[in-house]
């Protein structure tokens, strides 16, 4: 019989590939991890990776990352998501926050941070 | 009439401006809620034009004499009365006898000095000299107003006449810039708002009638605390 991990499955869904390699290297003794560079990828790995939380950048290349999330919330209504953002405007915060079973953080963040907030989503 | 493009400044390794952009127009006011140690009050010590910053730009309409400013200290002589503080600063800023007269008397009512117009500023409670501080930054009639905590020391009464009277001004077209640490404070004067942590806005924008707990649990969200 296999093994099975205790660890949280996390889905990062990041276009930056240095972030991406950031994570993989702070969060991979941590996490159970997969990473997605678009939205569609996201999608996907929502449905075969079947993940516990997911770390959303709101820039993605193929989609604005609020309507990924409207999307996302439609299939896994309470799924918890630390959304991560370079934009300061007041709109998507208001609109994540309003979407709810999220955490916002802006960028730059400390990978700690970004660790307490995985941590700190329900359920 | 007021802008900062990024702007950045450092105390040592702390950086207490970093990148802040922003513009405001007449009649809007923006308040800035962020905790001890964010860079509020180095933003505004930027934009008053008492320090230079090390990176960036910021600038008033009109220079330095359209601004009022609030601080952490009074800027009011001790051994004056309310009344000879207002008088000083008035001719300080060239406003004319007659309109220095008139403004002097109304600032002095409107913030319940009257009673204390004649007597030294040493001997005022901390709250008449936070309200006497008020009247010092109001007595040219900047269109720019700069506040730093300017609720710090009032009671409840004088807080609300205070934010009655800077909605006053702001629909007579003055901007303001507001700083604070409670969110519950500013809310409702605020046209645009802004969360400052660690020397950046992590969050700007209108405020669209949004309301303090809305705002309250944003700021948690993005600052901490609250």
């Amino acid at each position: 019989m296999a093994p099975t991990s205790s660890k949280r499955k996390v889905l990062f869904i990041e276009d930056e590939a240095a972030l991406q390699t950031s994570y993989a290297r702070f969060f991979s003794a941590r996490y159970e991890m997969a990473f997605a560079r678009t939205g569609a990828e996201a999608m996907q790995q929502l449905e075969s990776f079947d993940p516990e939380v997911l770390v959303l950048d709101l820039r993605l290349p193929d989609t604005d990352g609020i309507a990924l999330l409207q999307r996302i919330r439609q299939k896994r209504a309470t799924i918890p998501v630390v959304v991560t953002t370079a934009y300061v405007s007041m709109e998507p915060l208001m609109h994540v926050l309003d979407l709810g079973h999220s955490a916002y953080l802006v960028k730059p963040f400390d990978l700690n941070e970004l660790a307490a907030r995985i941590d700190a989503v329900g359920p | 009439m007021l802008w900062a493009r990024e702007l950045s400044h450092a105390f040592g390794a702390i950086r207490a401006l970093d990148g802040i952009t922003f513009q405001l127009d007449r009649g809007q006011t923006l308040v800035i809620f962020g905790p001890n140690g964010a860079g509020k009050t180095t933003l505004l010590r930027v934009l008053a034009g008492l320090v230079r910053p090390a990176g960036g730009s910021a600038g008033v309409d009109g220079g330095r004499r359209s601004i009022g400013w609030i601080g952490h200290q009074s800027q009011l002589y001790g051994h004056l009365t309310v009344a000879e503080n207002l008088h000083f600063w008035g001719t300080l800023y060239d406003v004319p006898a007659q309109e220095l007269e008139r403004r002097r008397a109304e600032l002095l009512a409107r913030l319940g000095l009257e009673a204390r117009a004649g007597q030294q500023v040493r001997t005022l409670s901390r709250g008449e000299t936070q309200r006497a501080a008020i009247a010092r930054a109001l007595i040219h009639d900047p269109p720019v107003l700069l506040l730093d905590e300017p609720f710090t020391g009032l009671d409840r009464l004088a807080a609300d006449e205070l934010g009655r009277l800077l909605g006053e001004l702001a629909a007579r077209g003055r901007a303001t810039v507001l700083v604070t640490h409670d969110v519950e404070e500013g809310t409702e004067l605020a046209s645009d708002i802004a969360f400052m942590r660690a020397g950046r806005f992590v969050a700007y924008g209108p405020r669209d009638g949004r309301d303090a707990a809305t705002l309250t649990a944003a700021y948690r969200e993005v600052v901490g605390g609250a």
